[in-house]
């Protein structure tokens, strides 16, 4: 598991700091989360005040 | 990640993003919440700090259910009296900030466990007991409170004298005497904390900045300022220095500040930062890796010193590396060249630089001929010598050298006579392309 997910993620600092490597949902969180319940996921909010 | 989780990102000054903040009810960032498929919050992480395996842990840890705010909560509807539990749930809603919430279950925690006997949790590295780290917690709470009360703190400082989390406490209660209590009372706590870690500059400091407050005792705040500065080896932090300076300002010796930290001082920093940023530059690019911070830097250390040869030459071999030859001219070329073609040894140096990277070669020997007509030594003509070389024009590069020889002391004169080597076999080689 930890290394699929660090595969992905590579780092956190990616996560936190780039907008760019990641899949980011485009829509409100509602329908982040109605996503999430389709594909058996969670949703992972990542709150951001650098961009 | 994508894999594991949908990714939503709040950012803030955007509309959904700043709604997102309001209704989650987060004020830091980064903060990192998982959200279950029914929207309910499962867990979060406030903060990062490295390594991020550490991080992505905490994630593992969060898809597993483990500790997470969730999994914490049901186990203490079943568990209520569960010291381990109830920790753990308080830490979770004091991270959101949550205090009453927090305050209440670290406070079950000390009726569960008042003697510390039940486990122990980490901090910094080291394992406390959940008693105490409650304790803790609720003193940090209470000091840091708009009402801002130091009791709870000072009363861990005398039930756990030999505490590990003790610096962190004293650091707590510094914030409160920084700008709070009485004079004595603050001179008091100050002299304990000072004399408990007598050489951490951060500790001396908080001393100097409640005697600035005060406007009183500033031989004291001098004592502590020019022990910060003997501690930091004479390298200290300017906000150090400026302290200093301000107890010297309210001392009515202002020449005395500008001796700690004035144009001298700051003209040092200056110094440093462009040494600094010169390394810096020059690391990243050998691994060439993180190329453009390195140019950014070496950007702005130009911009420290812009006379600076070293600097000069430096930057344009860094933007030769770069592949930028315009930008290396415009820092390093026969522009530049034409403000010392009086001096000899610059003009040499200029010329023997762009030989040895092979480019600009036309200005390298405009610039070693005035160098040799306005100091003709061995070393001087052997610059023509090379930069004739690397133009390949041997004929020219072999007369050069013979000056070189014809003018050097005997122990240097076998250096150039591995330069007449040099030339005779790019010549040779020339040669046997020709045919």
């Amino acid at each position: 598991m930890k290394k699929r997910l660090a595969s992905v993620l590579i780092l956190p600092f990616i996560l936190i700091s780039s907008a760019t490597a990641q899949n980011w949902f485009k829509g409100t969180v509602d329908e982040a989360v109605a996503q999430s319940k389709q594909e058996g996921k969670m949703v992972l909010l990542d709150f951001f005040s650098g961009g | 990640m994508n894999s594991n989780f949908v990714l939503f990102r709040a950012s803030r000054g955007e509309k959904t993003g700043d709604e997102t903040f309001k209704r989650f009810n987060v004020r830091a960032t980064p903060t990192i919440m998982a959200i279950g498929s029914d929207g309910s919050e499962v867990d979060w992480h406030v903060g990062y700090s490295p390594p991020p395996d550490n991080f992505l842990e905490k994630l593992e840890q969060t898809l597993k259910g483990i500790d997470t705010f969730k999994s914490l909560s049901e186990k203490y509807s079943k568990e209520p009296k569960n010291v381990e539990v109830v920790f753990k749930l308080a830490q979770k809603y004091d991270r959101r900030y949550n205090q009453e919430k927090a305050l209440e279950l670290y406070q079950e925690v000390l009726a569960i466990d008042p003697e510390g006997k039940m486990g122990t949790t980490d901090y910094d590295e080291e394992k406390v007991t959940y008693t105490e780290h409650a304790e803790f917690s609720i003193g940090t709470m209470k000091v840091y409170s708009r009402k801002s009360d130091p009791e709870p703190l000072k009363a861990f400082v005398k039930k756990y004298p030999e505490s590990k989390m003790l610096k962190s406490v004293y650091g707590r209660l510094s914030y409160y005497y920084r700008a709070r209590g009485s004079k004595e009372e603050a001179a008091a706590f100050y002299e304990d904390y000072t004399s408990r870690w007598p050489e951490d500059p951060n500790v001396l400091s908080s001393y100097v900045s409640r005697i600035i407050r005060n406007k009183d005792n500033f031989d004291k705040g001098i004592e502590l300022a020019e022990k910060i500065k003997d501690v930091m080896k004479y390298n200290p932090e300017p906000s150090y220095m400026k302290s200093l300076a301000e107890l010297h300002i309210l001392k009515e010796d202002k020449d005395k500040a500008e001796e700690v930290y004035g144009e001298t001082f700051m003209d040092r920093q200056a110094s440093n930062l462009f040494y600094n940023l010169i390394d810096y530059a020059n690391f990243w690019v050998g691994k060439d890796a993180n190329v453009e911070s390195a140019e950014e830097m070496i950007d702005l250390a130009l911009k420290l010193k812009p006379d600076s040869g070293y600097g000069v030459r430096t930057a344009a071999s860094i933007y030769i590396k770069l592949d930028k030859l315009d930008k290396a001219l415009a820092v390093f070329g026969p522009e530049i060249v034409k403000e010392y073609m009086d001096q000899p040894s610059d003009l040499s140096r200029y010329a023997r630089f762009w030989a040895n990277q092979g480019e600009n070669l036309e200005s390298a020997l405009k610039a070693a001929k005035k160098s040799v007509e306005l100091y003709p030594s061995d070393g001087t003509w052997d610059t023509v010598s090379l930069v004739y070389l690397k133009l390949k024009k041997y004929s020219e590069a072999l007369k050069a050298v013979e000056k070189a020889v014809e003018l050097a002391d005997e122990d240097v004169k076998v250096r150039y006579k591995n330069r007449i080597k040099q030339i005779k076999k790019a010549q040779e080689e020339e040669t046997k392309g020709k045919k």
